[in-house]
């Protein structure tokens, strides 16, 4: 889960990292096809394929933050889609937590996203990644980049 | 529809005393889990009793508590339990146990819940200190039943001074003294007039400023929790200041150790997962130029938040098991109260209601 620090980057030309937590069974297939569609997307995103959006712990959503990551991106499938029956729900839930916690300590939950997106939509994969990587453009970078206590 | 009873005996420990062997003796049930004074009179812990003969000094009224009896409770219900157990439970335990039922961490079939009024409590260490005092000691029954924080040299714990909850809710019998005479047994359920059918004990009226002096504690204590809770969050609202507040923590995890509601057996940042291999922290080292050790401090408490957040029910063990004094009480209450409200939830207010984190509704939260 370390986030490598990019060379040369000078902080006018902020380029955000987003760690995406994506689904096997959907929202990786989807970004799959995104690629082998050739949807151009920004290369801000770094894609860890889990097996499903409910096996996303808090923790690791955290971790992401707490080690300099700039967003979270947690990809599930559809509402009713789900591989094991629940599990995106049980992410929206975490999600909704993990961002309350978030923006109570000073952290700004707007830095994590879950979204449904479908083996189907490789576009609106891209489409997410765009809007993920200007709002973050927006938030400006990760205050715990720099930060090395605790 | 609550019914007070008035007991036999002299003092409370006396008429309590008295009716809990009762408990025993028509077997009512078998076995009390009961605080009791240790033979020194120095200290008051609790205790399983099943000899009434042994049920000498049991005193829920000294504001002291050492191990949450809400964990120690459920332990008594683990693994098809046969005995039928009363539990002698403050407010914030009841509430406790019930989120751990919700958990499957406790089964309450066998147990008569019986909650005590409580107006706070402190840490072991200065209750010791002061238990001997034979002066405080009679000051803090009297004051208790005006209501008032029964010490008066020593503060109460933080999680005490703003808890919403001084008579407990949810409960089969309820041991009330804040604006009574006298202890009294209120019985709440029809568990618990059941267990008081054959007791034939006088039954009285409420005495009358119960219940006014139990809603002015409510609202006194609901102001100053919002201010507390809004000057913590207007404080630590910021990275740095949690930073900073969370800087002395020594890595001890006794706060998830003394929490009734952390469950796991093993916790995860005490696995494997967390023991990482000496290359890793070499090369985070290598990243940043620098790193803390042990890594992941701040992880901790911030997971700790998101799992135990929405069922904290604030009743600070945390904090008086901290060696560091860390206010984590506080910031589980200010946090989590924010969680909560997420899912209109209040943890170990209904054993019917639906804990935030085991359901889920296909619409709901959106847009995400």
């Amino acid at each position: 889960m370390a986030v490598e620090r990019e060379e040369g980057q000078s902080p006018g030309d902020f380029e955000p990292r987003i760690v995406a937590l994506l689904c096997n069974w959907c929202s990786y297939t989807g970004a799959d096809l995104a690629g082998t569609s050739r949807i151009q997307y920004p290369p801000n995103i770094r894609v860890i394929r889990v097996m499903c959006s409910g096996s996303v712990d808090p923790m690791y959503i955290l971790k992401a933050i707490l080690e300099g990551a700039d967003g979270v991106l947690i990809g599930g499938c559809h509402a009713g889609d789900c591989h094991y029956i629940n599990g995106n729900y049980k992410a929206r839930r975490r999600v909704a937590i993990a961002r309350r916690v978030l923006d109570q300590l000073g952290l700004d939950g707007r830095r994590v996203w879950f979204r449904f997106i479908s083996a189907s939509e490789g576009r609106l994969f891209a489409e997410t990644v765009r809007e993920m990587v200007a709002q973050l453009k927006e938030i400006g970078p990760n205050p715990m980049r720099d930060r090395w206590e605790l | 529809m609550s019914r007070f009873f008035r007991l036999d005996g002299e003092g409370y420990r006396e008429k309590l005393a008295g009716w809990l062997r009762a408990l025993l003796e028509r077997e009512i049930v078998d076995a009390v889990l009961s605080p009791q004074w240790t033979t020194s009179g120095r200290m008051v812990v609790p205790t399983l009793v099943r000899d009434p003969r042994r049920l000498t000094t049991p005193d829920p009224v000294a504001p002291v508590v050492s191990v949450s009896a809400a964990t120690l409770a459920a332990r008594l219900t683990f693994n098809q339990p046969q005995e039928r157990a009363a539990v002698l439970l403050r407010s914030c335990e009841v509430r406790a146990l019930v989120e751990l039922e919700k958990l499957e961490q406790a089964d309450l079939g066998r147990l008569l819940l019986v909650g005590v009024d409580c107006l706070g409590t402190v840490k072991p260490a200065a209750f010791a200190e002061c238990a001997s005092d034979e002066e405080i000691h009679q000051a803090w029954w009297q004051r208790g039943t005006r209501g008032e924080w029964p010490l008066e040299t020593v503060e109460p714990r933080s999680a005490c001074d703003i808890c919403l909850y001084p008579a407990p809710g949810g409960v089969d019998l309820r041991l009330a003294w804040i604006g009574c005479p006298e202890l009294l047994v209120e019985s709440v359920s029809p568990r618990g007039e059941q267990a008081m059918a054959s007791l034939e004990l006088e039954e009285v009226p409420e005495p009358s400023p119960r219940a006014q002096l139990l809603g002015q504690l409510a609202a006194d204590r609901r102001q100053r929790r919002e201010r507390t809770l809004e000057e913590f969050r207007a404080r630590h609202g910021q990275v740095d200041h949690l930073m900073e507040m969370l800087a002395p923590c020594i890595r001890c995890y006794n706060c998830r150790r003394a929490c009734p509601l952390c469950y796991c057996h093993e916790c995860v940042f005490e696995g494997p997962i967390f023991r990482h291999p000496s290359q890793h922290l070499h090369r985070w080292a290598a990243r940043r130029g620098i790193i803390e050790m042990p890594t992941d401090t701040l992880l901790f408490h911030l997971t700790r938040l998101n799992h135990m957040g929405s069922s904290c029910v604030s009743c600070g063990m945390c904090e008086a098991a901290c060696p560091s004094q860390l206010p984590v009480s506080l910031l589980f209450a200010a946090v989590g109260e924010t969680i909560q409200q997420i899912f209109d939830y209040e943890p170990g207010r209904d054993r019917e209601e639906e804990l935030p984190l085991a359901t889920f509704r296909e619409e709901e939260l959106e847009p995400r």
